[in-house]
């Protein structure tokens, strides 16, 4: 998969690989493992779909609360 | 300590101000990072993955890399651009962890996934505030995808209400599946901005579209 296929496969299908037929979906995994741009462009997808559809997981203090308790046992 | 102390929720500071903060070891500056970010972190993860519980697990992985980071950093680009990295490159790790797993295992695998997703989910009740709300979005939501056109609407719909993949929509739309994926880009990008352009309007006392239709699998 080359970025202008990722790009339009974004556009398209959003950022949630699981919606993503799975070869296609595997496609794009190895291309975001190298491409720093495929990186920047799921990023950019990703924070599109928050704004649209939204995040039904509401409120997320508790998992803040878990990483940063992670974080000082380190 | 990372979060020591009280946050200011109306620290203005720009991330990479916070970040150098925390190499100075300022009390608070790093639980005000991850407060910003872990939305962001935990869903790019979650697109990677397609399963919460290991989202969230990675969410946390990635902020304590990048809090060991902290004292190697130099802000030669931008934060949010390294965290998305790091956090894309953990997914992927886990990820192809997991698919190794559980193809040596598919059953224990995913015995143990359910569980862990029970136990979640008896840890966080949904409030009652929550629900209404997810409501009121989904209801929303369903009024910006009528106010497209008819095929447009449909094929979102169908994509992402009923959860039907691109192939089975073009057969339901009797076209091909490139004249969906047009539907779908062009519908996408109609529904951000007619739901822009509502945030704007109603940015006095109504709280824009905050929740998604349900997830595949039932993903949160």
């Amino acid at each position: 998969m080359d970025i202008a296929r990722f790009k339009a496969s974004l556009a398209s299908l959003g950022a949630d690989l699981e919606r993503w037929p799975p070869d296609e979906a595997e496609a794009a995994v190895a291309l975001l493992a190298t491409s720093d741009e495929a990186v920047t462009l799921f990023a950019a997808a990703t924070s599109d779909d928050l704004a649209v559809f939204g995040d039904d997981v509401g409120d997320l203090d508790g998992l803040v609360d878990k990483t940063l308790g992670r974080v000082e046992r380190k | 300590m990372p979060g020591s102390t009280n946050t200011d929720r109306a620290d203005a500071r720009s991330d990479e101000d916070l970040f150098m903060a925390c190499a100075s070891s300022e009390p608070g500056a790093f639980r005000l990072l991850v407060e910003r970010h872990m939305r962001m972190v935990r869903r790019l993860a979650l697109n990677v993955l397609g399963d919460a519980h290991e989202a969230e697990d990675v969410a946390q992985e990635v902020f304590v890399a990048v809090w060991k980071a902290r004292l190697d950093w130099r802000p030669e680009a931008r934060f949010s651009t390294w965290l998305h990295r790091v956090a894309v490159n953990k997914a992927i790790d886990r990820r192809r962890s997991l698919r190794g797993a559980s193809q040596a295992s598919p059953e224990s695998q995913e015995v143990i996934t359910r569980l862990a997703d029970a136990d979640d989910r008896a840890a966080r009740p949904e409030d009652a505030c929550v629900r209404l709300e997810r409501m009121e979005s989904a209801k929303s939501l369903r009024l910006a995808l009528e106010r497209l056109p008819a095929s447009q609407n449909q094929a979102l719909t169908m994509f992402y209400f009923e959860e039907l993949d691109v192939g089975r929509i073009a057969d339901v739309l009797d076209c091909s599946e490139q004249a969906v994926r047009s539907l779908l880009k062009r519908g996408r990008a109609a529904l951000k901005t007619n739901l822009q352009r509502q945030k704007k309007i109603c940015s006095h006392g109504y709280r824009p579209v905050q929740s998604q239709p349900r997830q595949p699998g039932g993903r949160s």
